[in-house]
Formats: structure tokens, C-alpha cells, sequence
């Protein structure tokens, strides 16, 4: 009974009833999204366990771990330690890192903002960007120094804008500069440039988002396993004469 | 139309010999003119492409009439009262028609002088359409905002180059004033540009007159009062000129800032030699086309150009980019390109039905030279715009096409049977097709918001995603071929198999690109703002392709599917990718856009039913025969 159960849960067919369900979500995720805006469609879809319908249907994190799991019995009972599923092995190892990574994510990314005018420093961070919501306390200090927005030659379009901020923590004090696609890594924190605007005097602020994502590593290792495992199994398909539509 | 084309093939390869084997012909003004470099909307471009967006834009075509845009626009510079009655501006819906009261016609162009009778109109229009909320706009709306603005365009040009011509409005009747501003007796009224110069030098006048009582002011100081007032009225009328052809001046100020000819004759005052002799310039070079000299203008505007030029290379601006945009606006690779694409097609599918081998010689020549073709214009825009080809939607049409022509190449050089050329140009085609839809909106080359503006992951990024694309699309063809072929009941099993196979590798190819790339942009995110994933609907598209496909390999693997499924399959995830190409793109509906997605949406709508058909027919069979 329980080998069976096991067998079943191991099995190709809940994957693939898997993918599709979660196929599903992420379209209705999607669609949810444009009609009531991110935040309610991660909170009801992308981050729940149940969706919150009479029907109590698995949500994107119970489908996760779902997948999680046929796809550790799949490792252990069906893909057995051949050669020709070396990259098969990988893929889906890759894949269980991902979701892992994933799963890290929804329970321990903090996002916070800072809002500062030139000359301004901080130790906290806002929830939101407007900086209404209760604040953090952050292992260090941002000052912004100057903030500065490139448009393309005559035109209101922008090309680039950037921070100069000063970090004083308990390392001593260093400036870096915070452009568009160039973050600021310090102590786990991501400090990257969000947005600019115009506080109530009329001075002009920059808006610095805080990411701390501690599943980083896990989605590095869960992609370089990816690749490796889709050439590996690419060379070892490709490097025999038979087709793998007629091995199947 | 075919013949114009023609016509400008042979022009542009005379153009590419000349330029490389003649390089002191002489050329004709209009050709000197069309090279002049323009700063417009953030970039540096010919004037020949300048015109072809600013028509393109109002009348959704680059030629009106038997008019090139850029004659268009000479004359809208030059003569600009005998454009007024030229249809130019094409409305896109019969309700903005209605209301601006304009006559009913076919084709809903109108000419510069209706539409101006009914501008406060448009205005009211264009201001509600603006404020209106982004779900509630009408296509009406999108067309109101993108005329008026049109309109405002054309307005500012064709008063580029008043400021050098006689105005009566400017003329001086007063003996004394025209003593004191140097204008002597019997000449035509002065123009802007005279009076500000001799302004420029009186500048303490004014303020002595002021503190005067008016009483005790003389005529000719009223005089000068008044006409010192319609000279600052028509100074700020006249800012933000859209002519921006001088490349800065020699003065702090205008060193390095790229100026319109408004710019430089409101600023005369700051005496910047430069500037002056650059509108000297252009008056002359007026003068010259009015008066019918086309070899005098000719030899002005080989000065300016020269002269503008050598200042752009001094503030860092790469002037062999302006010819190749101009041989690249005239040469409309991409258009010989999707012909020769549409003829291969016609011989791949005639090859079978007639088994003349020359057809697939042909069709095999058709593709090679619409490649070729197909390469140049994706080479001459890398080397204009010094980009990879995917940062905006045109480009990815243009770019996919491409790696799907790769792709088929592959096939058929492994298999030798007609499949890569079937897929090949029917996708190139395809692709080239609805990119010149999209090159309707303006300057395709047109520059980057901040975000996007990384260019190693970017490119990494984009180009494996759209390689993905490209194989799950090329794939979902060969999904077509299949399921016909299987229809059609009379090919040998020998002809199935190999198109199963094909169809395998394809697919698997396009799971393996559509992995990496959105690998590779979680990557390009998490570098960028600290995450991987965002559940951004771009981002959902492309994993929906993937779980799709994954799903396909699981069943097939299973044994739950055939190749028949799998070629079914295949057909779906092209709806899949363009769903996740357009799809994803109409979610967030733009007021600008409006008028052009909902075309789009329906375009969307008939493809997926004619899939949905297709699929149904194909696969009524499927149970008598299995």
C-alpha cells in the first residue's frame, strides 16, 4: 500500500498533473494581477498555501512543495543512478534548489525603502516607499550625498539616475554610488535605486530599495545546476546515433 | 508600388556603389538635405529618417502621395503654405471623424487646413482623452491625443524657419526707429532674425524707455516698445522648436548643446559667431529653394553639413551613422527580405505537388538571398545604433524571424527534405510581417528607458529568450506540417517519422533556450534589484512556456501522448509564446497605445480561434486511426 502510494506520488502522471495545475495558477496569477494589482494577486495566488475559495485548492506554495516532493521521490525511486540520466539527475536537483530557494524567499525576503534628500541619513528603513508604515532598524547607516538623473540630450527621457551614499556602520564609514542596474551590496542588503521624486519642501528625494534575500545561494547553485544538468543531457541524447523519440 | 520598391532597391545599391566608388559626385540638395543630422526624441538621426517618422506618425505611411517624406517635409520647411492643403493627416476611427465634423472620405485623410478649423475642438478632445483613466479609453481617445499632437508637430515645424523670413508684421514705419535699428528705406519688411540682431545691440533701450512717463515718450519709442513686444511674444512662441539641427555654438552656453535654428536666433543676442553664420546658413539655403537654385542650395548645404558635422564629431557624435541609417532607411532590406522569404515559400510548397527538383533548388536560393538580405539589416542597425537588435518590440519580430531562419538552415541541412525551408520561410515571413506593423509607431532605434539600459545582461538575456522563442514557434510549424501530413493520410510512415523527430529536437531546443533565458533574466533581476522573481506577467509568460513544454516531454515520456500529441502540443505552445510575446504586453493597456493594441487584440483573437479550428480538424481523426 505504502509502496504503491509512493510509486504514485513518484510518478510521471502527478507530475505532469502537477505542471499543469501550476500552468493554471501562474495564468490566473497573471490575469489577477492586471485586474487587482500584484500585491493582492501574490497574497491570494504567487504566496499562499490555499487559495481563498469555499474549495480550499492548494495555493503556489503547497503546489511547490507538492513538487517538491514527487520530485524527490522521482530522484530516489524512478531515476535511478545511470549514466544517461547524469543530467536528468542534475535538472531536477537543480530544480528541488530552486524550489527550496524559492520557498526560503517568500519566508525570509525583507523589501524595505528609504527616501532621502540630499544631505539626509538614515538608519531606518520604511515598508513602503512613502515611508508611512512602521520602520526597521537597520546594522548601519545610509546618507545620501547627492542624487543626480541623466536625460538623453534633449529630451525628458531618462538614461540614468544614480546615489552617491555614504554606509557608516560598525566597519567605519564608505561611499559608493547606486545607479540604475547597479546596486550596493552591504551585509546581505541589496540597496537599489527604486525611484526619485519631490518631498512636501519641493527638494528632490531618491527612493533606495532594501532587499535581503538569504535564498540567494541557493538560486546561483539551483541555476548552474540547471545548465550543467541541460548540456550534460543534451551530450549524452545528442551523442547517440538513436533518436530519444524512438527510445521512448 | 512593387515598381517604386524596385525602384529604390536599384537606388540604394547605386547609392552603396557610389558612396564606396565615386565619393566626390556631385549630389543633389535634396540628398544633402536628407543627410543633415536632426537631435530628435533623444537621438541623433538623418533628417531622411526624421521625415519618415514625423509622416509615418500622422499619415501611417513614408510616402504621400508620389512624395518621399522627406521632399514632404522640405516643403513643409521651405514652402510651408503649399502643404496646407495636402491630406496628410490620416485618422484611424469614423468616430473622431464625426467629431470633429470633418467630411466622410474613404481613406479619413484630411488636409492641415480642415483639421486647423476644427483645432480648439481637437484640443478639448485630446485634453479629456489625456485625463481619462487607462481602462476606459476609446480607441477614439487614442486617435484624438496622437492628431492633436500630430497637428501641434506639424504647426511647430512648418514655422521652423520663420524667424528668417520678411515679416510684415515686424515693419518698422517710423523713420527715427528705422534709423536706429540700421534699416535702411524702401526693403521688404525685416525679419525676425534682422530685428533681434539689431536688437541684441540696443539692449539698454528698452529699460530706458520704460522708466519714462508715457507721455513723454517720443513715437518712434512707442514704436520700439511695441515691436520689442511682439519680438518676445514670438521668442515664446517659438521655444521648443522641433528643428534641432545645429550642433552647438562657440560660446560657454551653446558649446555642445545641441540647438533648433529658434534656439539659435533667440539666443542671437549672446553673439555666438557660430550660430549666426549656421542661420545665415539655413536663410540662405531657404532663399535658394524658394527661388528654384537647387545647385546653390546643393553647395549651402554641403557647407552646413559640413560645417555641423565636424562640431558633432567634436562633442562625440559618430557621423558614419547618419549614411548608413540614410542607406538603411532607403535599401528596406527587410521588406526584399519578406519578399524573397513569401516566393520560397511559394516554391517549398509547390515542390512536393509538381516533384520539380528545381523548385527546391530555388527555394533554397529564395532563402539564402532573403538571409542574406535579412543579416544586412540586422548588421546596419547593430552598426547605427551600436545595440544588440532586441531592446524593443520591432526588433524581437526582426531578431526571431532571423534565428528562426537559423534554425531552419539546421534542419535542413541535417534532413534534406523540405521541412527547414517550410518552416523557415514560413516563419520569416511570419515574423517580417507583423514587425512592419509595428514599425507604424515611429523611430525604431529609438533609445532606451534607464531600466533596460545595461547592456551585457541584456543581451544575454533577451537574445536567449528570443532564441527560445524562435525554436518553440519554428517548432510549432513543424507541429503543422505533421499533423497535415498525418491528415492527408498519404505520406509514408518513413516522411512522419523524420518530421516527429524534427519536431522532438526542435522543441527540445526551444525548452532549453526559454530555460536559460529566464535563468538568465533572474539573474539580470536579482543583479539589478536584488531578486530573482517577481511574478511580473513577462516573466509568467515565459514560465508558462516552459511548464508547458515540460509537460509535453513528461506525457510523451509517460507514453500518454504520441508523436501526433506532441505535434498537437507543439501548435499550442506557439499559442503559448505569443501569448506570452502580445499577450502579456495587452495586459497593461496604454492610453497611447490604445488604438494600435486593440487591432492587435483582435489580430489575437482570430489567430487563436483559426489554432483552435485547426486542431480540431486535425485531430478529429486521430481515434479511427490509433
Amino acid at each position: 500500500m505504502i509502496r504503491r502510494t509512493l510509486l504514485l506520488l513518484a510518478s510521471l502522471e502527478t507530475t505532469i498533473g502537477l505542471l499543469f495545475y501550476l500552468t493554471i495558477l501562474v495564468i490566473a496569477g497573471t490575469l489577477l494581477q492586471s485586474a487587482k494589482g500584484l500585491d493582492f494577486a501574490q497574497e491570494t495566488v504567487f504566496h499562499s498555501w490555499f487559495l481563498p475559495w469555499p474549495i480550499p485548492l492548494p495555493g503556489m506554495i503547497l503546489t511547490g512543495v507538492f513538487l517538491a516532493v514527487n520530485l524527490l521521490l522521482a530522484l530516489f525511486i524512478r531515476l535511478s543512478l545511470r549514466s544517461r540520466h547524469t543530467g536528468v539527475i542534475m535538472i531536477h536537483t537543480g530544480l528541488l534548489l530552486m524550489l527550496g530557494g524559492g520557498f526560503i524567499a517568500r519566508y525570509s525576503v525583507q523589501e524595505s525603502f528609504i527616501t532621502l534628500a540630499a544631505g539626509e541619513t538614515t538608519d531606518r528603513s520604511g515598508l513602503d516607499s512613502k515611508s508611512s508604515r512602521p520602520s526597521q532598524l537597520l546594522p548601519f547607516s545610509v546618507k545620501l550625498l547627492r542624487f543626480q538623473v541623466h536625460h538623453y540630450p534633449g529630451s525628458q527621457m531618462a538614461r540614468e539616475y544614480e546615489s552617491l551614499v555614504e554606509i557608516t556602520s560598525a566597519k567605519g564609514k564608505t561611499q559608493a554610488l547606486i545607479r540604475m542596474n547597479r546596486p550596493l551590496r552591504v551585509q546581505g542588503y541589496t540597496l537599489y535605486q527604486n525611484s526619485y521624486g519631490h518631498n512636501q519642501t519641493g527638494k528632490t528625494v531618491s527612493t533606495l530599495s532594501l532587499v535581503k534575500n538569504p535564498g540567494r545561494v541557493f538560486f546561483y547553485l539551483a541555476s548552474f545546476l540547471l545548465v550543467l544538468g541541460i548540456v550534460v543531457h543534451f551530450l549524452i541524447v545528442f551523442g547517440k546515433k538513436r533518436s530519444p523519440a524512438e527510445a521512448a | 508600388m512593387i515598381r517604386t520598391r524596385y525602384r529604390q532597391l536599384l537606388i540604394s545599391l547605386l547609392l552603396l556603389s557610389s558612396a564606396t566608388l565615386m565619393p566626390a559626385a556631385p549630389r543633389n540638395w535634396l540628398k544633402e538635405f536628407g543627410l543633415l543630422p536632426i537631435l530628435d526624441e533623444g537621438r541623433i538621426k538623418p533628417l531622411d529618417s526624421f521625415a519618415r517618422q514625423t509622416l509615418q506618425q500622422i499619415s501611417g505611411k513614408s510616402h504621400l502621395g508620389d512624395e518621399s517624406a522627406l521632399q514632404w517635409l522640405a516643403r513643409l520647411l521651405f514652402s510651408p503654405e503649399t502643404t496646407r492643403d495636402d491630406r496628410m493627416f490620416r485618422l484611424r476611427t469614423d468616430d473622431l471623424v464625426a467629431s470633429l465634423v470633418l467630411p466622410q472620405r474613404p481613406d479619413r485623410t484630411f488636409t492641415f487646413n480642415e483639421i486647423a478649423v476644427h483645432f480648439s475642438e481637437l484640443q478639448k478632445l485630446a485634453m479629456t482623452a489625456s485625463e481619462r483613466e487607462g481602462g476606459r479609453t476609446t480607441p477614439g481617445d487614442a486617435d484624438a491625443i496622437r492628431i492633436f499632437s500630430g497637428f501641434l508637430a506639424i504647426h511647430r515645424l512648418s514655422a521652423s524657419l520663420h524667424w528668417s523670413r520678411p515679416d510684415s508684421a515686424l515693419a518698422v514705419t517710423d523713420p527715427n526707429l528705422r534709423v536706429r535699428l540700421g534699416l535702411s528705406k524702401g526693403t521688404p519688411p525685416p525679419s525676425y532674425f534682422d530685428l533681434r540682431h539689431a536688437f541684441s545691440h540696443l539692449g539698454g533701450e528698452i529699460e530706458r524707455i520704460r522708466i519714462l512717463p508715457p507721455a513723454s515718450r517720443s513715437p518712434a519709442d512707442q514704436a520700439f516698445l511695441s515691436l520689442g513686444r511682439i519680438l518676445m511674444e514670438t521668442t515664446e512662441m517659438n521655444r521648443s522648436s522641433p528643428l534641432v539641427v545645429l550642433p552647438g555654438g562657440s560660446v560657454q552656453r551653446t558649446k555642445g548643446v545641441w540647438l533648433s535654428t529658434w534656439d539659435a536666433a533667440v539666443t542671437a543676442a549672446l553673439a555666438d559667431p557660430v550660430l549666426h553664420e549656421d542661420l545665415v546658413l539655413w536663410r540662405d539655403i531657404r532663399i535658394a529653394i524658394e527661388g528654384q537654385n537647387p545647385t546653390e542650395a546643393a553647395s549651402i548645404l554641403t557647407r552646413f553639413r559640413k560645417s555641423s558635422l565636424s562640431r558633432m564629431t567634436a562633442i562625440g557624435g559618430r557621423t558614419q551613422a547618419l549614411t548608413l541609417e540614410v542607406l538603411y532607411n532607403r535599401a528596406n532590406l527587410f521588406f526584399w527580405a519578406m519578399i524573397l522569404y513569401g516566393l520560397a515559400m511559394a516554391a517549398v510548397l509547390l515542390h512536393p505537388v509538381t516533384g520539380r527538383s528545381w523548385l527546391y533548388i530555388s527555394s533554397t536560393a529564395l532563402i539564402g538571398c532573403g538571409f542574406l538580405l535579412h543579416s544586412g539589416g540586422l548588421l546596419l542597425r547593430f552598426l547605427i545604433t551600436r545595440r544588440p537588435p532586441v531592446t524593443n518590440m520591432y526588433e524581437t519580430f526582426l531578431f526571431v524571424g532571423w534565428i528562426g531562419i537559423l534554425i531552419a538552415m539546421a534542419i535542413e541541412w541535417t534532413q534534406k527534405n523540405n521541412l527547414g525551408w517550410i518552416s523557415g520561410s514560413f516563419s520569416g515571413l511570419l515574423f517580417l510581417l507583423i514587425s512592419r506593423r509595428y514599425a507604424m509607431g515611429g523611430d525604431t532605434m529609438g533609445q532606451l528607458a534607464a531600466v533596460l539600459n545595461t547592456h551585457l545582461w541584456l543581451t544575454v538575456h533577451v537574445l536567449t529568450i528570443t532564441i527560445g522563442y524562435a525554436a518553440c514557434v519554428v517548432g510549432g510549424i513543424i507541429g503543422h506540417v505533421y499533423l497535415i501530413q498525418r491528415k492527408t493520410g498519404r505520406m509514408p510512415d518513413q516522411t512522419l517519422r523524420e518530421t516527429g523527430r524534427t519536431l522532438y529536437a526542435t522543441l527540445a531546443f526551444g525548452l532549453l533556450f526559454t530555460t536559460l533565458g529566464t535563468l538568465m533574466g533572474g539573474i539580470w533581476a536579482d543583479l539589478s534589484w536584488g531578486r530573482f522573481w517577481g511574478w511580473d506577467p513577462k516573466e509568467n509568460g515565459a514560465l508558462v512556456i516552459i511548464l508547458w513544454l515540460a509537460i509535453l516531454f513528461h506525457a510523451r515520456l509517460a507514453g500518454r501522448i504520441g508523436t501526433a500529441g506532441m505535434a498537437a502540443g507543439a501548435v499550442i505552445s506557439i499559442i503559448t509564446v505569443v501569448l506570452a510575446w502580445f499577450g502579456v504586453n495587452l495586459l497593461g493597456v496604454g492610453l497611447h497605445s490604445y488604438g494600435f493594441i486593440s487591432e492587435v487584440n483582435k489580430a489575437l483573437f482570430i489567430f487563436l480561434f483559426l489554432e483552435i479550428l485547426f486542431l480540431v480538424l486535425a485531430m478529429r481523426k486521430v481515434k479511427g486511426k490509433t
